[in-house]
């Protein structure tokens, strides 16, 4: 498994979003750093075919990002993304498991465990305009992971969760990690640390670090605070 | 169609009918409708009973000399042609010769009385004091060539609405024909509000995921640049025929409850006099049932164009509302040529079915097509082509 990112670009008018990122990522988490507004979203969004690069190529397995075969291994969950108001949560992971292109009997057994696993079996039936922040999240992961997927892009995927919460789903990507390639973006170091055999530094569109992080190696958070010139 | 893709048709769907607009629109539009078809049978009167028993024994009568003269002792009884009542067996048969007349008729501002005064028309009075079949039958051809000339037909078009002309038998037989004759004026109404409808209901199909921001979920799986674009517009299409539908049901099936279906076999030159299509109303009424429908796709596939290209739920319905506000109101002469006749294949217009039929006659490949005709193959075909673009403008999408 490999997800080979060649001098990918992204450029708007006068402003360039992501310079020239190249990177290979392998079966495994890596963790994603960068301040706001440092291109790791457009990376990521470039990374799921979603944003066409403006030049440079994204492959896996040799499998352009643009191809439905690419999209058929893909999972995603966007820092920012919505939900119809009408559905219940059952309905929306039916839903995305259709789009993924899961048979109907394969997508209600994946369904129920996803509910399970994410802790929302109870109110599956009820309408998502009902759900909490956190629960709303914790759907968008359950169907992030609806087709298996062995390319896992996810952005803030913390974000909204309560602690414990927060340290769950960090055992569940890890888990997810050991047979896929999951590219993980977050502003707290901590889940990085944690989870990711390797890391990425983002600063205004470049790559600006890049390789493995390991305990023996020390505090990432500082490292990372050192890295942008934020020293204590 | 495979499971997968069935059961995301089914969710699409959901999204389109489970939306509040869509939902208070639809029952707003078809519950207006049928309140304002509903008026008129609140209140039986009793000449209002059993019409078809009375008018039963003018079934199948020639519109001929004797047939006038009897009209013309009743309307001499009453006061006069428009006088005749509800309890009247010639109720129905007076209008309809009043309309014959050109009684309400204005072509291009003149109304007949102004033409026939101006001796460009058979100078029979209205009414039927003197009028026999003859000057009634030329008093009609000459509204006709004069309507003919009002629209600036060829001299061919002319000669060959003309040989249509021909082939409707005249005298023209007497049918019972209020059922039907409700029912082919409401054609316009039900469309024009369903324009409005599928404007508001339609226009966040495309534009709905991004305002919602599930564009990049959505997008980013295996169907959602491939087939999605095209469930999604099934699914349009499906509420547009079931919006359609119910709006058309609403303001129809009171009519053919109360009065049945009466007039099928009727010339339809007894329910649009100055018409020349040598055709039944019943088949008529098919027609306008076929071009309803592919109205209602029609507009339905407007609504989601808009919405793809321009990527604003709210932008989009206003652009079909306005659309619509101008296709009720502005008119445009016929010395503009094609760009008039168009004008007037919107299917409000088409719809509309007032005394006057459009002449104009569209000529493609070599055929001559009439409006009803014209209407069928350009919203068939317009329909195909903003499906395409709407496939290209997603296709283009990115989140």
């Amino acid at each position: 498994m490999e997800l080979i990112l060649d001098r990918v670009t992204k450029q708007y008018k006068n402003k360039i979003a992501v310079d020239r990122v190249s990177a290979v990522l392998h079966t495994g988490v890596t963790g994603l750093l960068g301040a706001n507004g440092a291109g790791k979203t457009t990376l990521m969004r470039m990374i799921c075919g979603i944003l066409s690069p403006t030049s440079g190529v994204i492959t896996y397995n040799g499998i352009p990002a643009a191809e439905e075969d690419y999209r058929s291994i893909l999972g995603y969950l966007p820092q920012e993304f919505g939900y119809y108001p009408e559905f219940t949560g059952r309905d929306f992971l039916l839903y995305f498991a259709a789009l993924k292109g899961l048979p109907g009997k394969e997508a209600a057994e994946k369904a129920d465990v996803l509910m399970e696993t994410v802790g929302l079996t109870d109110v599956q039936k009820k309408k998502v305009r009902t759900y909490s922040g956190g629960m709303k999240q914790r759907l968008g992961i359950a169907q992030a992971l609806l087709n298996d997927p062995e390319v896992l892009i996810l952005d803030e995927p913390t974000a909204g969760l309560d602690p414990m919460e927060r340290v769950r789903f960090r055992e569940l990507i890890a888990d997810i990690g050991k047979n896929s390639i999951v590219l993980l973006s977050t502003h707290i170091v901590s889940d990085i640390e944690h989870i990711a055999e390797n890391v990425m530094m983002m600063r205004s569109g470049q790559l600006i670090w890049q390789g493995s992080w390991t305990e023996s190696d020390g505090s990432l958070e500082e490292f990372y605070l050192k890295e942008f010139g934020m020293d204590r | 169609m495979t499971a997968d893709r069935a059961v995301i048709l089914k969710y699409e769907l959901k999204k389109i009918m489970t939306g509040r607009i869509a939902v208070i629109a639809v029952i707003l539009g078809a519950g207006m409708l049928l309140a304002v078809t509903m008026i008129n049978y609140l209140i039986i009167r009793p000449q209002d009973v059993n019409v078809y028993e009375r008018e039963i024994s003018l079934e199948g009568r020639p519109l001929d000399d004797a047939f006038l003269e009897e009209v013309a002792a009743e309307a001499e009884k009453a006061g006069g042609l428009s006088k005749i009542g509800a309890e009247s067996r010639y109720y129905h048969a007076a209008g309809y010769l009043n309309r014959l007349q050109g009684t309400y008729l204005t072509i291009g501002g003149a109304s007949a009385e102004t033409l026939k005064a101006a001796g460009k028309a058979a100078a029979s009075s209205s009414g039927t004091q003197g009028l026999t079949a003859d000057s009634l039958y030329a008093l009609r051809e000459d509204l006709l060539e004069y309507i003919y000339d009002y629209f600036r037909l060829s001299d061919s078009d002319k000669e060959w609405w003309k040989e249509k002309e021909n082939r409707i038998s005249k005298p023209f037989v007497w049918h019972t024909n209020f059922g039907v004759y409700s029912m082919k004026s409401n054609f316009g109404a039900a469309m024009d509000l369903f324009c409005i409808i599928a404007g508001v209901s339609l226009a966040g199909v495309f534009a709905g995921e991004k305002s919602q921001r599930t564009d990049s979920l959505v997008l980013c799986t295996k169907e959602g640049k491939k087939t999605l674009w095209l469930i999604k517009f099934a699914a349009g299409e499906i509420f547009s025929l079931t919006a359609g539908t119910l709006l058309l049901a609403a303001v129809q099936l009171p009519h053919v409850i109360f009065n049945g279906l009466h007039g099928t076999d009727a010339a339809w030159q007894l329910l649009v006099p100055f018409s020349s299509y040598p055709y039944t109303a019943g088949h008529m009424l098919a027609l306008l049932i076929l071009d309803y429908y592919l109205g209602c796709l029609l507009t339905g596939a407007a609504a989601m164009l808009l919405s793809v290209l321009i990527g604003n739920a709210v932008a989009s319905a206003g652009v079909i509302c306005v659309a619509v506000m101008l296709d009720l109101f502005a008119a445009l002469p016929p010395q503009l040529g094609l760009l008039a006749q168009l004008r007037y294949l919107t299917p409000g217009q088409v719809l509309l079915n007032s005394g006057m039929a459009d002449p104009r006659l569209l000529h493609i490949f070599g055929l001559r097509l009439t409006s009803i005709q014209s209407a069928a193959v350009l919203y068939a075909a317009a329909t195909i082509l903003f499906m395409i673009i709407v496939r290209a403008g997603y296709k283009r999408l990115e989140a």
